[in-house]
């Protein structure tokens, strides 16, 4: 057995374990005398206790108080806080080691076992002993209270267990005022009488042949389990009065040393020295499961009391484990959840109407009683699911059509696999372990091929279209299994589920502790660490990924930001997210349907889009503040949308200054008012020009010098003057004389410098300005002469200072833009058509399903080696075609309103909806703008196909009456009114035209298979598709449609030329190589081309064309040849024939002339099929599907519904 | 008089069993047997003028005439729209439908409906649902139907019953309600208790409806075999032009190419069936489609 194990601990022995009841604790008593405390959720040890001499034996945490209780080989039991982490006290009495100790479930009793043949029963309130039970003539290896009577058990050495009524003990001690001296003095008796008259025995249960090491109640029933030296489990049964033995469970090979019932279902689990731990079924007392450890005895076992785990003591420490997987199996298809349930029957969850069906069916007969399944898979078409059943084995099981209740399902295939999972309506994968590969099987389970899977696979997850996800140690494999190839990979390491997201684009790939989110081709996008175990994820249909955690419900965005949405106290299983609802599957397998508030993660994708409408709808309508989300979006680099929540002045003010905004800035700085405000404000304010406002706060802060080179900067002479003046009135020297600079007012400068008492300088400004008479004035003053003062040279009278060139001031000198954030503008109403209201509760969103229901695919298997049709020469060619139709399975219709076809054209405006309606000339018109078609004569019986096709005639009464019209739709049982469409053909149609046209190619006729192909086209054109995988496969098609008529166009008029057209022969069966066929199919062209060259001595080719074909091909009669022409042409190398063929250049081959057009030389494209023309074609009729103008002005095919 | 399995085999288009109930009535006549006596007579082929007639026997004899000859000028003479009764008037009104004058069909029926007369009026609403229909007021017809629901709400006989259900099964296929439900057990049911050229073709053309090819295809091949095209010529001539419509529909949904070859062998055979005149429109249609865009 495989046990899904969540923890362990490495220790010497251990002997003893026990769960807390809330927090995810346990608490392990070593042989070593130490007791740890472990955090087995996170895996640390959080405290180790130390304050036994000697082994500890027992431990308990008390049900509701942060105590707990141990005992050990010191006779001691001794009462621990938690809170504190010490002993609290110690209880002595026993005269022997003590073996095991429990808490009562109300009482505030403790019961012990002791090697002193006695059992105990202390009151940890008061401190006291208040029973002891004598009887037991051996070492009493265990004794417990019964969970809710008032019973004891007890198992020892002696080979009894016995069983003790203690209803006089409670009476005693629950009873008012028991605490009289008299009372106390019977007490003091009881104890001395060995408690005879509390404690009773009840029941001597004897059938053990040596001694018994442990016996517990059942939580429910009137049974008790027991095990003993004699190897045994025996299970007993009580009733009022009597007890017996009921059964023996056989198997341990050694001791049997602790045994308990599973709290919740009918199994006994127990644990010995043969190092085995084993399940027995209750009710049929056989063996269900075993674990064993190589070396370890195991000592004891213990359930957690509320969840579904176990623990185990063993020689070298503990394990935490899980009997089964608790994970409910489902599959979502369409607007539905496909579910087994607890009791193993299949139900279904809409999500419309939010209501569980009735079950379809039981399982309970597949797989293993006792063993939960590992995986469903849907297939819609089939109405059948595959199970796997978690032991190597799947089941196919066909469901009843309606859910009428548990009933066995009539139809059921089981067979060895693992992870078998449907990929397409008629296939599904199973992985063999033995072969290590990967088999695709018919709903017969006939394998149709096997595929080698080098490294092992631990699942396997549906990836649409034919592919899946194989999830391995070490990797992830994007893997087709229909060309048996992988497609990408991505190296992660133990992924064990995946959630695809609605549209296919994005995969979560989960481990235990990781989330990696990649593209469907599994490039990575972002990854992120959980430290508490991942549980599922899903993605809302707005493409987050909202996921459970043992206690959490976070989301991420594909951006990587995270968080937590809600907290959990149960764990679920998510599969589903819709608007504010989460939809996820608890442990009973029950559906629960959460309400979250997903505003805050709406908030951050909207930023991350940078879909600011959304953005500020949501703060206009959610109280979404605080600080977090403002340090959020300033880390975001959002300071603009930050600003609408903060009321702080000064919070407010930094982030104005932040985005720039000037007038938030100024608001905040008024109600600031410092220093340093005004100073970073009037830096902002410069940067970004605003002059007035730099002005305003300079006059404020009485910064002369600032304003005065203000005006400078910006030319205002007039204010510069006036600055001048009013530095001369505050007699401010020193800026009087930068303003003198500034005016250039040397009078008043030289002024200035004689006033302050420097003559000389007032003399040089004096006489450089030519200012003679004041110069003479200043030298008089200082009583100097002329001639005594010398100049320096670099004085010189011309004015540095050239009259400014403008004559306004200048208002505005950006430096920086600062332009109106959206928000600012939203803010400002400057923004039309803004919306702020919340939207009114969104329509439910139609997912698409992923592959299996809708899918065309065409299979085009390898190269076979029979059955060939193409006349090579001698040649043998060959292509295996296996195709492959699958149909959609669709359905589809509408309910009543006004005229039928009015409806359809009110839901689509596909040309194909608008002729099934009627309207032929609307969808021509469609038609020609989207893809430029002018030949409509092809498309007649399409035309008609389509309009007749959704019609049908039922005869009147009387008979002579015109028979009336009933139309039909593409779903009949659609009520949906803007759903309801007219049936028209889909993807299967082009699939079943494309496998046609492969069928010809194969037989070598190419003119029927290029009819083929380009019916194929005509469909496509008129085709209308509710899905983008059918859309894919469809434009796919059109692709492959015109590359198979281009080539097998070229190969026609290759085979239509006279024999002496060597070169022209050569070129073309050379560009029939170019065409991009499927590989089988190209391998013909190849061959072809690599005969003929070899054939007219073009060696150099002939040994190309044969290499590019034993790329191919590379084992067979027909890759020996190529190996063969290849050998023999590399010998001679050399062309006799020079042809217009350059192997490794890039060109197009123009589909009318049937000759390359080189990259960069003028080419024209046709709107449909994509086919490239020399540009002289431009405006002809595209050859390959004949009704479309090459070169026409287009919008593009639209066919998607 | 219980009408109720004469009424029942007609309405489940074995008109010959019809006959044969009415031939119990031989010692008494009146409209309600003239009635159906005359419409099995005329599904069947087998119309036979009555010498010494009443009205309702007159206006059989010019609708009859009508039917070789298409003109609606001697029926209309005869059959007063004020003071016909409501079965002269569903003649009348038969032979304006098969026009295509459907408002005028729709006004006689009416007329008739509202007569005081109650004899007849619920196989005159049948007529006028399906004309509706075919005028493609398809509400006109729900209304119509449920008025007379309400009007007789409890007054409706057993044998009324019988027509008021095909009613709604016209109008239920003509607007796809209850598709998949009612209206498909509705013709399983009748085909399976009735198994007749009319009732196949009934649950024929709503297996279309649900897209059931592979179900659509058997009942075809059970209207082909011996049993129903052999051994019931005649009424399998009648109803081949309903097949066929039938058949393209299936054949254009299995994407069998021989559909074209269906369509002309019902234009040949058939001009005036719906399906033909459709057909028609749609290839003019196309027509000039074709003509513009290569002019």
């Amino acid at each position: 057995m495989k046990m899904l194990t969540k923890f362990e601990s490495k220790s010497t022995r251990a002997k003893g374990i026990a769960f807390h009841s809330s927090r995810p604790w346990v608490l392990v008593a070593l042989f070593s005398s130490t007791i740890q405390l472990w955090d087995y959720r996170m895996g640390t040890l959080l405290h180790r206790y130390e304050d036994h001499e000697g082994p500890v034996r027992a431990v308990d945490f008390h049900p509701t108080q942060p105590l707990f209780v141990s005992a050990g080989d010191d006779y001691n039991i001794k009462v621990w806080s938690l809170d504190t982490n010490k002993c609290l006290y110690t209880l002595t009495g026993h005269l022997d080691y003590v073996r095991t100790v429990f808490f009562h479930n109300e009482l505030p009793w403790i019961i012990s076992a002791s090697d002193d043949q006695t059992i105990r029963i202390w009151n940890w309130q008061n401190r006291k002993e208040i029973a002891c039970l004598t009887g037991h003539n051996h070492f009493v290896m265990s004794a417990q209270f019964h969970p809710t009577e008032d019973l004891v058990v007890s198992a020892s050495l002696d080979e009894t267990i016995r069983v003790w009524d203690i209803s006089g003990l409670r009476k005693k001690h629950s009873a008012p005022g028991a605490t009289s001296l008299e009372d106390q003095m019977l007490m003091q008796q009881n104890l001395l009488d060995g408690g005879f008259g509390d404690c009773v025995v009840k029941f001597i249960l004897e059938g053990h042949t040596r001694g018994v090491n442990w016996a517990s109640f059942h939580p429910t029933l009137p049974l008790i389990v027991s095990g003993g030296d004699d190897r045994q489990v025996k299970l007993w049964r009580m009733s009022s009065t009597k007890a017996w033995e009921v059964d023996t469970c056989r198997g341990h090979t050694n001791n049997v040393d602790s045994v308990i019932f599973h709290p919740h279902q009918n199994l006994i689990i127990s644990v010995g020295e043969d190092k085995t731990l084993r399940v027995w079924d209750l009710d049929k007392r056989t063996p269900v499961k075993q674990f064993k450890r190589e070396n370890d005895r195991f000592w004891l076992i213990a359930a957690h009391p509320h969840i579904n785990l176990f623990g185990a003591a063993h020689d070298s420490g503990i394990m935490v484990f899980k009997l089964d997987r608790e994970r409910p199996c489902s599959v979502i298809h369409q607007n539905e959840l496909v579910y087994v349930n607890k009791e193993k029957q299949v139900q279904t969850f809409d999500y419309t109407n939010n209501v569980s069906s009735l079950p379809y069916a039981s399982l309970k007969k597949l797989g293993q009683a006792w063993n939960s399944f590992r995986s469903i898979s849907y297939n819609p078409s089939q109405h059948s699911i595959l199970v796997n059943e978690g032991n190597d084995r799947f089941g196919l099981v066909i469901l009843p059509k309606r859910p009428t209740g548990a009933v066995d399902p009539s139809s059921v295939l089981e067979d060895a696999g693992s992870f078998a999972t449907f990929v397409a309506r008629n296939r599904f994968v199973v992985y063999n372990r033995m072969s290590e590969s990967l088999e695709l099987r018919t709903l017969e389970n006939t394998v149709t091929k096997t595929l080698k899977i080098e490294e092992p696979v631990k699942d396997i997850i549906n990836a649409g279209a034919g592919s899946v996800l194989l999830l391995q140690p070490k990797q992830v494999v994007l893997y087709d299994v229909q060309q048996g190839k992988k497609l990408a990979e991505i190296s992660l390491k133990n992924v064990k589920y995946v959630s695809w997201s609605p549209d296919g684009q994005y995969a979560a790939l989960m481990s235990k502790h990781t989330i990696t989110i990649t593209t469907k081709r599994l490039e990575l996008i972002n990854s992120m660490h959980e430290t508490i175990r991942i549980k599922s994820a899903c993605w809302d249909e707005t493409g987050v990924l909202v996921y459970s955690t043992l206690n959490h419900i976070k989301y991420i965005l594909l951006n990587g930001d995270s968080g937590i949405i809600k907290t959990l106290e149960n764990t679920l299983y998510i599969n589903k997210v819709k608007g504010k609802f989460v939809y996820a599957l608890d442990r009973e397998g029950e559906m629960e349907v959460l309400t979250i508030d997903p505003t805050e993660y709406r908030f951050k994708k909207g930023l991350a889009n940078k879909n600011f409408p959304e953005v500020l709808r949501i703060i206009k309508n959610s109280n979404l503040v605080g600080q977090n989300i403002i340090s959020y979006l300033q880390k975001s680099g959002y300071p603009e949308v930050a600003l609408q929540f903060v009321q702080d002045p000064q919070t407010r003010f930094d982030l104005a200054l932040e985005c720039g905004n000037l007038e938030v800035g100024l608001e905040e700085a008024k109600k600031l008012n410092s220093n340093l405000v005004w100073d970073r404000l009037s830096k902002e304010a410069l940067v970004q020009g605003n002059t007035s406002l730099v002005e305003m706060i300079y006059q404020n802060q009485m910064a002369f010098d600032k304003l005065s080179f203000l005006y400078l900067l910006v030319g205002d002479t007039e204010k510069l003057s006036k600055m001048e003046a009013i530095s001369e009135n505050r007699g401010d020297i020193f800026d009087l004389i930068s303003d003198t600079f500034y005016n250039n007012s040397t009078s008043t400068r030289a002024r200035a410098f004689a006033e302050a008492g420097s003559l000389p300088l007032a003399y040089a400004v004096a006489k450089t300005s030519g200012d003679e008479s004041a110069a003479a004035s200043f030298l008089e003053q200082d009583e100097f002469d002329e001639n005594d003062v010398v100049l320096p040279d670099v004085v010189n009278s011309t004015p540095a200072i050239k009259a400014p060139a403008i004559s306004q001031p200048i208002q505005n000198w950006p430096l920086k833009q600062a332009e109106l954030s959206f928000f600012e503008k939203a803010v400002l109403n400057q923004i039309d058509d803004l919306s702020l209201e919340e939207p009114t509760e969104e329509e439910t969103l139609e997912e698409q399903p992923r592959a299996q229901s809708a899918e065309a695919v065409f299979e085009e298997d390898g190269v076979g080696e029979e059955g060939d049709a193409w006349d090579l020469g001698s040649e043998d060619l060959d292509i295996g075609e296996e195709e492959q139709t699958e149909e959609p399975s669709k359905e589809a219709t509408v309910a009543p309103e006004e005229s039928e076809t009015a409806t359809w054209v009110k839901n689509s405006k596909l040309p194909a909806i608008l002729i099934a309606s009627g309207a032929f000339d609307a969808a021509a018109q469609a038609l020609n703008k989207q893809v430029g078609i002018v030949n409509f004569e092809p498309l007649r019986s399409k035309f008609l196909n389509i309009y007749e096709g959704c019609r049908t005639y039922l005869p009147s009464t009387p008979g002579e009456v015109p028979s009336i019209v009933g139309y039909i739709r593409a779903d009949a049982e659609e009520e949906d009114p803007t759903k309801i469409l007219p049936r028209t053909p889909d993807v299967s149609t082009v699939a079943a035209q494309m496998n046609e046209g492969f069928k010809f190619f194969k037989a070598n006729k190419l003119e029927p298979a290029i009819e083929c192909f380009r019916d194929a086209i005509y469909t496509i054109t008129l085709l209308a598709v509710n899905n983008e995988e059918d859309e894919r496969i469809a434009r796919q098609a059109l692709q492959k449609a015109r590359e198979y008529i281009l080539g097998l166009s070229i190969e026609l008029t290759r085979r239509s030329l006279p024999a002496e057209d060597v070169k022209r022969n050569l070129e073309l069966a050379a560009y029939f190589t170019r065409a991009k066929l499927s590989p089988a199919h190209r391998s013909n062209a190849l061959q072809v081309a690599m005969s003929q060259s070899f054939k007219h001595k073009n060696f150099v080719l002939a040994s190309y064309f044969a290499d590019e074909f034993l790329k191919i091909m590379s084992s067979g009669p027909r890759a020996e040849q190529a190996a063969k022409v290849k050998d023999k042409a590399d010998t001679l190398a050399h062309d006799a024939v020079e042809i217009d063929f350059d192997p490794y250049a890039e060109f197009d081959i123009c589909a009318s002339s049937y000759t390359p057009i080189y990259k960069g030389s003028p080419s024209a494209t046709d709107p449909l099929t994509g086919a490239k023309y020399h540009i002289a074609q431009e405006g002809s009729i595209d050859k390959i599907a004949l009704i479309s103008k090459i070169g026409a002005r287009s919008s593009g095919l639209r066919i998607l519904l | 008089m219980n009408y109720f399995t004469i009424k029942q085999n007609y309405y489940a288009g074995d008109f010959t069993q019809s006959l044969q109930e009415i031939s119990k009535f031989n010692k008494v006549s009146d409209d309600t047997l003239v009635f159906y006596k005359s419409q099995s007579q005329i599904e069947l082929g087998q119309f036979e003028p009555q010498s010494t007639s009443t009205p309702l026997e007159q206006a059989f004899a010019a609708y009859y005439e009508f039917l070789q000859t298409r003109d609606l000028n001697k029926l209309s003479n005869q059959i007063s729209k004020e003071t016909g009764s409501p079965f002269e008037l569903y003649v009348l009104a038969s032979g304006e439908a098969i026009l295509g004058q459907f408002e005028e069909s729709l006004m006689t029926c009416v007329q008739g409906i509202d007569n005081d007369e109650q004899v007849g009026t619920s196989e005159l609403l049948l007529l006028a649902v399906q004309v509706a229909l075919l005028n493609g007021q398809t509400s006109t017809a729900q209304t119509m139907l449920q008025n007379y629901n309400a009007a007789n709400e409890d007054s409706i006989s057993s044998e009324d019953e019988i027509v008021i259900s095909l009613a709604e099964s016209y109008v239920k296929f003509a607007t796809n309600q209850e598709t998949a439900r009612s209206n498909f057990y509705y013709f399983e049911e009748l085909s399976q208790t009735f198994p007749t050229w009319k009732t196949q073709l009934g649950l024929l053309n709503v297996h279309l409806q649900l897209g059931n090819l592979p179900e659509a295809q058997s009942i075809l091949e059970t209207l082909e075999s011996e049993y129903y095209s052999v051994e019931q010529k005649q009424v399998a001539q009648q109803y081949k032009q309903h097949l066929l419509a039938s058949k393209i529909s299936l054949f254009i949904a299995q994407g069998n190419e021989d559909v074209d070859q269906l369509r002309q062998q019902l234009v040949q055979e058939a001009p005036e069936n719906s399906y033909v005149k459709q057909h028609k429109e749609a290839t003019a249609k196309f027509d000039e489609v074709v003509a513009k865009y290569s002019s």
